[in-house]
Formats: structure tokens, C-alpha cells, sequence
């Protein structure tokens, strides 16, 4: 059945846990690739280099009835006191939602960028941006 | 359900100033005692006419400039509490001041001079009436000078107003909802008043001149607390269900408002007509004062029963 995918299909899990409050989530591939080219060619050519995963998402700051709050928990990854560590990633699931299947992004990454405030009219979010560190580990769309 | 007309409200002002002192200097050559006048440094508009201002020195010294009868003055009395008075049967007593501060109305002329007034109606004409005297002084008086509040006046001549409060919202809307949320955020308000144009008071009453004198004021801001009356005490309504005892309601909104433009309309043949746009600052309250009848009442409980089947009521209250 043709179809649309919008924000109310949308979700974000981070380490399994569905995550309330997201305003919007975004990922971004990269392939490096290298070039080949060599003299007497008349096209430039490349081969496959690196792969990279990033992305980014908002969160509302949110309480809920039981004190439970997404967008603390993500950027507490990053504002901490006693520093990242290794072991800090998360297991990032970026999903759309259609019916009974999950379409479905998966990367262990790390939180490089959290950014929350408080603006005058405004509700309070937090914006983290993502690494991905090596391959995806699903990839379902 | 009565049914109201738009004669049931009004406007009283307060005059204030949400901005703070300013501070400058009263020199010998700025009091001109023989015709009860000073200055001192100040941009044209920062005063206007019948305003309460506190002048303090900055010095600690007194403002000797201002006669000792610009100050409060208390009779002497003896030990039995009986005020002494003079052959000629007037008072016996003394001037609080000078002192280091006070507060008085202002009348300011078109050379920027100053007058000194103890009521608002005074200061309003200019006349001598009321006119506080003055002192010349030898040496420079530093002097800081704020405009306060004082009891609210109606507005003289509205001929109609409008008040728009609106509350935003913030949009909470988040992925998987179906429907869009929203939050209550901040509300703000503004309106617009249209009144005749007159620029001398009717009695006890407000010019709107004022008014449009304030939106000029830029040195201490052209902010007002207003009082707006949806129905002011001692007005009924026109028809419908309308109880003697409603009478004394009144409901109004009050909050601070700063002037945000004027305009004035000339045609021939009509009358001149000032309008008044201003937006709310701070909190915007919506406020009722019904007064409950209280009647006299026998050792039972019962009310006191007047021969004309009426109720018998304490002093100040109305008829049901």
C-alpha cells in the first residue's frame, strides 16, 4: 500500500528503551572515497574508502510521572563529571514505524554534542548530535 | 442574565513611573523665589504637569530651597491634648522641614520651570492657590527626583476602549503523536482607547492629554497603571436580571501599561478626538469587588423586618 512516512511514524530507542518526548531525529552516511584517477584517464575515478555514521536529535526535557527523563539521560553521555569512557556508547535505533514493522537504523555510537537552555516562551529541549563507531548493525528501511 | 452597555464602565488612571530617579543639580541661579519657581537639568517631557515627585538630596543636606511651609505642619498641644492657639486663634505649632526629601504636585511652564503644589488640583492650574514658596539658596544642591504613585483618577471623556490579552502557546507536538499539543506559555495584553481631547481636568478627573503627553516621556518610560472597568460601582444594568445589591459591584482589570502611540483626529465639525494604543507590562489581574448586603438581625437569626416589607440593613448597605 503506497504511503507516506512522517513524524508520527517516527521513533528514537536508545539502548532498547523507546524514547518519549523526541521532537525529531536525523542520520547522516558518509563514504569516503579515494581517488584512482591515473594519467591518460579521461574520467576520474574512485574505490570505496571509509564509511561514517552520524545524526542528531532533539528532546524535549521532560519529567514524567515517574521521574523518567530521556533527554537527561542522553545528555548525561557527554555532561558528566568523571569524563567518556570507552565503554560510553549507546545502541542507537533510529525507526519508522509502519503497522507491525519497524523499519529500522541501527549503530552503536557515541553522544559528541548535547546542548540544552531555557528560552523565554519557549519549552526547554535538548539537542544531541551522534558518532556512529563501526558498521551499522542493522539496517532495515 | 442582565444585560450591561458600555456606560457602565470607565478608565482610572495612576500615574507612575516604572523607570526609576533621575539625579541632577539645583543651582542658586535655577530658584527664582519671588515668583516660587526652579529648575534643574532635565530634557523637556521628562515632568509633566500634576505629577507627585519626590525630590531627596543626594548630600544628605536639606532642601533648603523649599520653604519651611512646603512641609508638614503639626500643631502644638498641651499636656491635656488641647491644641494652643494664638490670640488671633490661630494655630500654634511647626514645620516638620525643611528636610532631606519630600513630595509635592508639579506644575511645569513652557520654560521648563517647576512649581510646587500639596494637591493635584492646584498643580493642574498653576495658579497660586496651593503654591508651595520658595527660598533662594548660595550653594548647589544635588538632588535626586523620581515620579510616584499616587491614587488613581478616572480618565475624563472616553468614548470607548478595548483590551486584547492573549496567551501564547508553545508546540509540543513529538514523533508517533497523532494530534499536535500545546503548552500554555506567557500572555501578554494590549488595547486602545479613544476619548475626546481635552487637556484640563473636569473635576477630580484625568485629561487625556496626559496621556499623550506620557507617550513623549522618554528620559524615566511612559508607563501608567490602569484600571479598566467592565462595571464601576454605582451603576446597574440596562435590563434583564439586575439586583439592587449588585449595584456597588464593580469588575475591572488593572495592570501596568506603557503608552505606545497617539494619535489625534481633526475634521470640521466633529469633535477632536484623541486615541491611545498601549500594551500590558507585567501581570494582568482580572479583578471583582461585590459587596455582600448585610442585614440587622434579631436574637433568632431572623432579619429585622421593616413595616414596608423591606429588610432592615446596616449603615452603608443597599436596599435588596
Amino acid at each position: 500500500m503506497a504511503k507516506f512516512y512522517t513524524g508520527r511514524d517516527g521513533r528514537l530507542l536508545m539502548d532498547g528503551s523507546e524514547q518519549v518526548k523526541v521532537t525529531n531525529w536525523s542520520l547522516t552516511g558518509n563514504l569516503e572515497v579515494l581517488e584512482t584517477t591515473t594519467l591518460g584517464d579521461s574520467q576520474r575515478s574512485y574505490t570505496p574508502g571509509v564509511q561514517e555514521f552520524s545524526g542528531a536529535a532533539s528532546l524535549l526535557y521532560y519529567n514524567d510521572d515517574a521521574n523518567r527523563n530521556d533527554a537527561a539521560t542522553a545528555l548525561k553521555n557527554v555532561l558528566k563529571i568523571s569524563g567518556v569512557g570507552i565503554n560510553d556508547t549507546v545502541d542507537m535505533r533510529l525507526r519508522l514505524v509502519e503497522g507491525n514493522t519497524n523499519h529500522d537504523i541501527r549503530l552503536t555510537a557515541y553522544i559528541t554534542t548535547a546542548t540544552y537552555g531555557a528560552s523565554v516562551g519557549e519549552v526547554s529541549s535538548a539537542q544531541i548530535s551522534f558518532q556512529g563507531t563501526g558498521a551499522l548493525t542493522e539496517a532495515s528501511i | 442574565m442582565g444585560v450591561y452597555l458600555g456606560n457602565v464602565g470607565n478608565i482610572e488612571l495612576i500615574r507612575k513611573s516604572l523607570e526609576g530617579t533621575k539625579e541632577s543639580l539645583v543651582n542658586p541661579s535655577d530658584v527664582n523665589a519671588s515668583r516660587d519657581r526652579f529648575s534643574f537639568d532635565f530634557d523637556e517631557g521628562y515632568l509633566i504637569t500634576g505629577d507627585l515627585i519626590e525630590i531627596k538630596t543626594t548630600d544628605g543636606t536639606d532642601l533648603d530651597f523649599i520653604d519651611e511651609s512646603g512641609y508638614a505642619f503639626s500643631g502644638l498641644r498641651t499636656q491635656n491634648g488641647d491644641v494652643l492657639i494664638t490670640q488671633s486663634a490661630d494655630i500654634l505649632g511647626v514645620y516638620s522641614g525643611p528636610t532631606e526629601s519630600g513630595m509635592w504636585y508639579i506644575f511645569v511652564d513652557e520654560l521648563g520651570g517647576i512649581r510646587l503644589y500639596d494637591n493635584f488640583d492646584d498643580s493642574l492650574e498653576g495658579s497660586t492657590a496651593g503654591l508651595i514658596p520658595l527660598s533662594a539658596i548660595d550653594r548647589d544642591i544635588p538632588i535626586s527626583v523620581e515620579v510616584k504613585n499616587r491614587g488613581g483618577r478616572l480618565l475624563g471623556c472616553i468614548r470607548e476602549y478595548e483590551i486584547n490579552t492573549n496567551r501564547e502557546v508553545v508546540d509540543i507536538t513529538v514523533l508517533s503523536d497523532q494530534h499536535r499539543q500545546q503548552y500554555s506559555s506567557l500572555i501578554s495584553g494590549s488595547g486602545r482607547l479613544v476619548a475626546e481631547w481635552d487637556y484640563l481636568k473636569e473635576d477630580g478627573s484625568e485629561p487625556v492629554n496626559y496621556l499623550m503627553q506620557l507617550v513623549l516621556r522618554t528620559e524615566i518610560g511612559s508607563s501608567f497603571r490602569g484600571k479598566f472597568y467592565i462595571k464601576s460601582a454605582g451603576t446597574s444594568a440596562a435590563g434583564g436580571a439586575f439586583s439592587g445589591t449588585q449595584v456597588n459591584d464593580s469588575l475591572w482589570w488593572e495592570f501596568d501599561a506603557i503608552v505606545t502611540g497617539s494619535a489625534v483626529s481633526f475634521a470640521p465639525s466633529e469633535l477632536i478626538e484623541g486615541s491611545i494604543e498601549f500594551v500590558a507590562t507585567g501581570p494582568i489581574r482580572l479583578k471583582a469587588k461585590t459587596t455582600a448586603s448585610r442585614r440587622l438581625l434579631q436574637e433568632a437569626g431572623d432579619p429585622i423586618l421593616l413595616e414596608q416589607s423591606g429588610q432592615l440593613l446596616l449603615e452603608g448597605d443597599e436596599a435588596p
